[in-house]
Formats: structure tokens, C-alpha cells, sequence
């Protein structure tokens, strides 16, 4: 389990657990739940603020926020 | 004729002046006493 | 006898629900505020048969109930307050049809409300492509609703939609998720304490930091009382919630909804990888903005030209034509020149919405936000403080608006404060004519002179707006979570009919609120031109005729008239404001017109356009006059010293009421506009006196 700001270009992974007093409510409405699919479509530059696919949502978070939501490795 | 033509200047002139302290002065009073009952703690 | 249906438009950003509102509403709709915020509201009637009228209101476009932005909290107001005149009888949720499962998360927690909720399920034309196929019937049951397929791209389905409101009484109210079943105990005590009320109701009005004020006063104050859960224990129950409302909504899905992966196309990824590349996305980036300010410059050029002919030869028209009085006078040289600096700026204002309503209409405006996030920050602003910074290029007003759905509140603070800097289309008539009037023809690497000072222009606002923002990040001491979300939504090719409302509607506001103010000023500024007191001025005719007796007549005339107007009411009082303003290279008819300005910037034109044709009634443009106005020294009045003087004083100055007036709601106290005010006129005095002071 590692935390989404280390997840890779490409790879895909599934939501293990959010730190939820971290989290903005809305995020958890757009998707960002336990089990859900995750991918990283794009970085922006140094990295930060992240492109993400969640579920069937396409949105931007930044890297701050993405140390804590933890994600599992799919091959 | 002049009569007429000086008293449309002032009458345009009064209304000028009533519209604009209207907008500047009556009406921000207005907008201040309902500004500030709620979402002051929003941010 | 007819019958009226109040009908709430509720959705995701980015579903199409404005323009299922626009298609449905059309012209018929007004945009208003909603009481003591500045919220836009937008309302509009629609005919659904031969005697009921739906009145619709178009909600601001969020997630969930659950509201985190003043705009957001709206929604929740409304639809708590039965006792609201504009209360819905229905609401019709507006769902994109590829991001079904998002969007029904805000329809179960609407329709649990206990308000019969249609479900529009919008870019049907676009479900065969993607590969999806809905079972609607399968759909309609388990969501206990009835369900319409619209496309507001090809204007289908509208017709169906209409029935459905008509007949919307048949939809059940029952809520679809129990909400109780998060915590037992805690609901029971609280069904207890407020028997007979709906419990999701009750449990918004204990999470929502909404205004229920004037709503129901005992209840909620009953409530608050009853408020025994943590700040945190309560968001593990919204999670709760919101989990509880995926696993209701996945199980609808699964019998609903199928999608075939195969058939979707990959247009968004491959746009995507050029839009948003690590240097390709920036170079286009500023690439349409070059092309955007370029072609609002040369493009309205012609139109301009046209407008400004056209006033002048009203203005003659009238003088010939009525009879000889000062009533007449006031309205060939008050009235008229003074609309006509208005008016002349319509196609520029027009081309800037064009241009900014597509960008937001396309989708690429948020790509511009995830590329923009990290550059912003380090100045201490958030990748969303560039659209009020691009939309500040329109109007500072909705674009200090715009920044509430900035999360952090120093971002946004700063943000607010900073957003003035931005060239708004105000000072476009400014810069315009000065531009005309002191900056050579040229041209430099195909670009113009003049097209390149107004780019500078812009850019040096922008600058400054970063600047400051930089140093307010460094000096002040706000502690505030910051947190960033936006959705990237689909690319979609702008629809006309939204674009051509937008353009509509802004310009119409435009010209009527400045409009109604220039016409008072300039009413008022010719009253004050036309008479003076003492001596001087009603004895300028001997005056002048005893100074140079061997003038021919026409010179007399003209002399005549310039000391008139300096020894007028507007003159004295001009003159006595003279010395502050000397260092900076401007004579007293400046001053008049930046005072008068402060009510809005375009004010400037309108009142040299008033001054200068009292002082000389030829039938020539305001341009001319001004171009060969010669100031006491004898050099030009308008010269490229005191020309650019007078830009870069624009450019930094605060002169602009209603911004400070939306600045002091926005941040709830005067500390805020009033510092800005001060700090943004001493910098502006400062830079353009250094500015004249070098170029002279």
C-alpha cells in the first residue's frame, strides 16, 4: 500500500483508505472511495497538481492532498 | 421658447443628480444592512 | 385559468444544464441576485401547454447537496425553505450521461428531500458512440422517478420533458436511501426530539453552514442545541452517507446501465496530451491569449470607427435641426457625445465575452487551471485564480465572484485583492483612445505598435497583480486549509446558442449599467461646463476680444470658448486639483475626467467627449479635438509622455466603485476595499509620475 502522491504515470491502482479528517468532503463525493479505480492520466510540471482518473471521474488534485489517500498496486 | 429649453436643462440636471446619489449613496446603504446576518463564518 | 409550475434546475457543472435552461427559457430570462449575496440568479419562463406556465430557476451547478462554496448553499437554502415563494414543486436534475453515477449521487439526496425529482438524463446523441445503452424502464422503477432522454446539442427530447412536468405528480416522494441507517441511535434521538419531521431534512440543517435564518427559526435553533457530535464524527457520517448513497446507486446501475468500452473513442486522452503537455500546453496557452488580445483590437476597429461617425452626425442632426437653445445644447454636446463613448466600446466588450465564453465553453478553461496551479502557488494564489484573473480581462466584478469556489480562504483573499489589477474592459476605452492618439503607427515583427502597447498593457497589469499577490502572501498572517479540486470535464465544441447568450446578456448589462450612470455625469458635467461663476466667465467675450484684438473672428470664437470653459464651474474646480496632478503631465480637463471616472473607468471618455465638444462644437471627432488640444507650455496636450502617464495610471488605479462595493461583500468588512483602495491610487501616482517624469 503506498500513498496516490507516489502512484506512477500509468499505472493503475485501487483505493485502500483515506485519511478522512484530510480529505475534503467533495473529493469523497467525486469518488475518492475505498475500492474505487484510480489512475494517474497526467503530471503537471515538478509533479504537482495530479490529473487523476477516479472511477468515471476525470479531476485535478494536488500533491498535498494525494499523500493521503492510500492506493494498491493493479498489475 | 428659452423658458422651456432652460427649464428641461434643470429638470434633466435634477434627475441627474437625484439617480446618481440614489445609486452611490441610498442603495450601498441598503445593500450593507443585509450584507453581514449570515455566512460570516463561511470562509 | 392558467396555472404556474415553480421548477428548480438542479445538476453537475459541466452536465449541460444551462443550456437545457437556455433551450427551455430562450430570451424570456432574467439574471438577477439573490437577496444580500451576490449570487447570480437565473430565472426564466416556459410555456408547457395551452394553460400552465413553468417557471424555472437555473441553480447553481454543484455536486451534492452538501454545500462548500456560498454559491453552493443556495441550492441547499432553497430547497429546505417551504416557506419560500419560489419553493419548487418540482425539481428536474440534469445528468451527463457518461458520468451517470456521479451525478445521481446529487438526485437520490434531492429526491430524499421529499420534492418531486425528475431525472434528465442530457447528450442522448452521444450514447450510441460512447457504447452505453440504458434500460430505462429498469431505470425508472428503481429509482422510483420517471426519466427523460435529452440532447441539448440537437434540441431533442424537450417536447417528452415538457409531459413530464406536467404529470410530475405522480412521482412518488419516498426517499430512495435511508438515512438513518448510517447511525441508528443517533437518528432515533433525533426523530424523537422532532417528531414528524423528515430525518434527511433534519440532518442537512445540523451538517450545512447554510443561512436558514429566516427559515424556521425555532427549529433550527432547537437543532443547534441538539448538535452533540464532533466536527469530525459528523464528516465520518457524511462519508457513511455517501457511501451508503455508491452502494444504492451501483446497484441501480448494474440492472440500468451497460456499457461496451470497445466503442468509446480516445478523442479526450489525445487532446489532452497536446493541451496539457509540460511545454506545449503553456506555448498554446499563451498563444491564444496573444491571438485573442490581437483580434479584440483589430477586428472591432471598423465597427468602432462606424459608431463613432455615426454619433457625430446625430449630434449635428440635433443642433441643426431643433431649435436653438441650451436645451439643445445639452443634448448635441452633453447627451450624445457622452452615450457615444459608450456605445463605441460594444464591439470590443463583445469580441472579449465571445472570446472567454468559448474558452469556458469548450472545457479547455480548466485544463488552463490544473496547467496554471503550480506557477500560481508559489505567489500564493491557486491554480483557479486564473479565471478570475482571465475574466477580470472583462469585468473585475464577476470574476471577484468567481473566486469562490477557490477553497482555501487566503488564496482566495488574495486572489480578490489582486483581480483589479487585471486590464478590465473599462479600461479598454481608455487605453483605446489614448492608444489612437499618442503611440506612432508602426509596425514591429507584423505586429502593430498600437496592438503591442495594448498588449503591454495587459501584461504589465498581470505582472503587477502577481507582484502583489506575492508580497500579500509573505506579509499577511492567515492560517486557512487549503485544499484543491476541480473536475477536468469531456472537450465539447461550444454550442452558439449558449455563446450568443452570454455575449447578449453581458454586453446588454454592460451598457445598461454604465449607461444610465455616463448619461447622469454627463448631463451633469455639461450643466457644469456651460456655466460659471464671476467675471471671468460672463464677460469672456470683452475679455478675450480686449487680449488679442487683431484676432480674425473664428480665432476670437475658439479662444472664447476654452476660457470659458476654464473659468466654468467644471474649470474651477478642475484647476484647483491642477498642481497634484502637473507631475504627472496632465492639465485640469484630465483631472475632471479622472475624478468623474472613479464612478466607472469608461467615464473617462465620456467626459473629455462632453468637455471638449462645449469648448468647440465642429463637427469633428472627439479624437481630433483631443489630438490637437495644446496644453500652456505649448507642446501637445496628449503627448507620448503624458499619454502613457495617463495609461499607466489606469492600469494601477482603483477607480472603480462597484468592485470596491463587491470587494466589501465578498470579504464582509471595509478593511479589505478601503486598503486597496489607498494602497492601489498612491502606487498608481507613483508609477505614472515616474513614468512622465523619464519619457518627458
Amino acid at each position: 500500500m503506498i500513498p496516490l502522491s507516489q502512484l506512477k504515470f500509468g499505472e493503475n491502482a485501487c483505493i485502500e483508505s483515506i485519511e478522512i479528517d484530510k480529505i475534503p468532503l467533495k473529493l469523497i463525493e467525486m469518488g475518492c472511495l475505498p475500492g474505487n479505480f484510480i489512475t494517474i492520466i497526467q503530471k503537471a510540471p515538478f509533479d504537482d497538481p495530479l490529473y487523476l482518473k477516479v472511477d468515471e471521474t476525470h479531476l485535478a488534485i494536488r500533491k498535498e492532498t494525494a499523500k493521503f489517500i492510500f492506493v494498491k498496486l493493479i498489475k | 421658447m428659452d423658458w422651456i429649453q432652460g427649464f428641461l436643462v434643470f429638470l434633466s440636471g435634477i434627475c441627474a443628480l437625484l439617480f446618481l446619489f440614489r445609486k452611490f449613496f441610498f442603495k450601498s446603504k441598503l445593500a450593507n444592512k443585509k450584507g453581514c446576518d449570515h455566512n460570516c463564518d463561511c470562509h | 385559468m392558467s396555472k404556474s409550475l415553480n421548477i428548480a434546475l438542479l445538476g453537475n457543472p459541466n452536465t449541460g444544464k444551462t443550456s437545457l435552461f437556455n433551450s427551455l427559457t430562450g430570451l424570456s430570462q432574467k439574471v438577477g441576485n439573490y437577496p444580500g449575496v451576490t449570487v447570480e440568479k437565473k430565472e426564466g419562463v416556459c410555456k408547457l401547454d395551452r394553460k400552465t406556465k413553468g417557471y424555472f430557476i437555473d441553480l447553481p451547478g454543484t455536486y451534492s447537496i452538501n454545500s462548500s462554496s456560498i454559491d453552493e448553499s443556495i441550492v441547499v437554502e432553497l430547497l429546505l425553505n417551504k416557506n419560500n415563494k419560489e419553493y419548487p414543486d418540482l425539481a428536474l436534475v440534469i445528468a451527463d450521461v457518461e458520468n451517470l453515477k456521479r451525478n445521481l449521487l446529487l438526485f437520490t439526496q434531492v429526491k430524499d428531500l421529499g420534492i418531486p425529482t425528475i431525472l434528465v438524463i442530457n447528450m442522448a446523441d452521444q450514447m450510441k458512440r460512447k457504447g452505453i445503452s440504458l434500460d430505462i424502464p429498469i431505470l425508472e422503477q428503481t429509482l422510483e422517478t420517471k426519466i427523460a432522454l435529452v440532447s441539448t446539442r440537437e434540441n431533442t427530447g424537450l417536447d417528452e420533458l415538457k409531459k413530464l412536468i406536467l404529470n410530475y405528480r405522480i412521482i412518488s416522494n419516498k426517499p430512495l436511501v435511508q438515512i438513518n441507517s448510517i447511525d441508528k441511535k443517533y437518528f432515533e434521538n433525533l426523530e424523537n426530539a422532532f417528531p414528524g419531521q423528515l430525518l434527511y431534512k433534519l440532518w442537512l440543517i445540523i451538517t450545512q453552514d447554510a443561512n436558514f435564518g429566516a427559515i424556521q427559526r425555532t427549529l433550527i435553533s432547537d437543532i443547534s442545541k441538539f448538535q452533540t457530535k464532533s466536527k469530525s464524527e459528523i464528516k465520518r457520517l457524511q462519508q457513511k452517507e455517501t457511501i451508503k448513497r455508491y452502494q444504492f446507486i451501483n446497484s441501480v446501475l448494474k440492472k440500468g446501465l451497460q456499457i461496451d468500452k470497445a466503442s468509446a473513442t480516445d478523442f479526450r486522452s489525445k487532446l489532452d496530451r497536446v493541451l496539457i503537455h509540460k511545454f506545449w500546453g503553456y506555448l498554446i496557452f499563451f498563444s491564444i491569449l496573444m491571438i485573442i488580445f490581437q483580434s479584440i483590437f483589430s477586428w472591432s476597429e471598423v465597427p468602432m470607427d462606424f459608431i463613432d461617425n455615426c454619433f457625430n452626425y446625430l449630434s449635428s442632426v440635433t443642433s441643426n435641426n431643433l431649435p436653438s437653445g441650451v436645451f439643445t445644447d445639452l443634448l448635441s454636446q452633453g447627451i450624445i457625445p457622452g452615450l457615444g463613448g459608450i456605445v463605441i466600446f460594444i464591439p470590443q466588450i463583445a469580441f472579449l465575452f465571445l472570446f472567454l465564453s468559448i474558452l469556458e465553453e469548450t472545457g479547455y478553461m480548466s485544463r488552463v487551471v490544473f496547467l496554471m496551479d503550480r506557477g500560481l502557488r508559489r505567489f500564493g494564489l491557486s491554480g483557479k485564480s486564473i479565471i478570475p484573473l482571465i475574466s477580470g480581462t472583462a469585468c473585475a466584478i464577476p470574476a471577484i465572484m468567481s473566486t469562490r469556489n477557490i477553497e482555501s480562504w487566503k488564496e482566495r483573499l488574495i486572489t480578490i485583492l489582486v483581480t483589479p489589477f487585471t486590464t478590465c474592459s473599462a479600461r479598454l476605452p481608455v487605453y483605446a483612445i489614448l492608444i489612437a492618439l499618442v503611440i506612432p503607427d508602426g509596425y514591429f515583427l507584423g505586429f502593430s505598435y498600437k496592438g503591442l502597447m495594448l498588449m503591454f498593457l495587459y501584461l504589465i497589469g498581470f505582472l503587477m497583480a502577481l507582484g502583489i499577490a506575492w508580497i500579500l502572501t509573505t506579509t499577511l498572517s492567515i492560517h486557512s486549509k487549503s485544499y484543491f479540486v476541480i473536475e477536468l470535464p469531456n472537450y465539447k465544441i461550444p454550442l452558439i446558442k449558449n455563446v450568443a447568450l452570454t455575449v447578449w446578456e453581458k454586453t446588454k448589462s454592460f451598457v445598461e449599467g454604465a449607461g444610465k450612470i455616463i448619461l447622469a455625469i454627463s448631463i451633469l458635467l455639461w450643466i457644469l461646463a456651460s456655466y460659471g461663476p464671476g467675471e471671468n466667465f460672463n464677460q469672456a467675450e470683452n475679455i478675450i476680444q480686449k487680449k488679442y484684438p487683431e484676432l480674425a473672428e473664428k480665432e476670437i470664437e475658439l479662444k472664447t470658448n476654452s476660457f470659458k470653459l476654464e473659468n466654468s464651474y467644471v474649470g474651477v474646480l478642475g484647476r484647483s486639483i491642477e498642481p497634484i496632478i502637473t507631475p504627472l503631465g496632465y492639465d485640469w480637463k484630465i483631472g475632471i475626467a479622472i475624478i468623474t471616472s472613479f464612478a466607472a473607468r469608461e467615464v473617462f471618455v465620456g467626459t473629455l467627449a462632453t468637455i471638449y465638444s462645449v469648448q468647440n462644437d465642429d463637427n469633428d471627432t472627439i479624437k481630433n479635438k483631443m489630438a490637437s488640444d495644446i496644453r500652456k507650455d505649448g507642446k501637445l496636450l496628449f503627448n507620448l509622455a503624458s499619454g502613457t502617464s495617463l495609461m499607466i495610471f489606469y492600469a494601477f488605479a482603483m477607480q472603480c466603485m462597484s468592485t470596491l462595493a463587491v470587494v466589501k461583500k465578498e470579504t464582509n468588512s471595509w478593511k479589505w476595499p478601503l486598503g486597496q483602495l489607498f494602497f492601489m491610487t498612491i502606487l498608481a501616482y507613483f508609477i505614472s509620475f515616474l513614468t512622465y517624469q523619464i519619457l518627458s
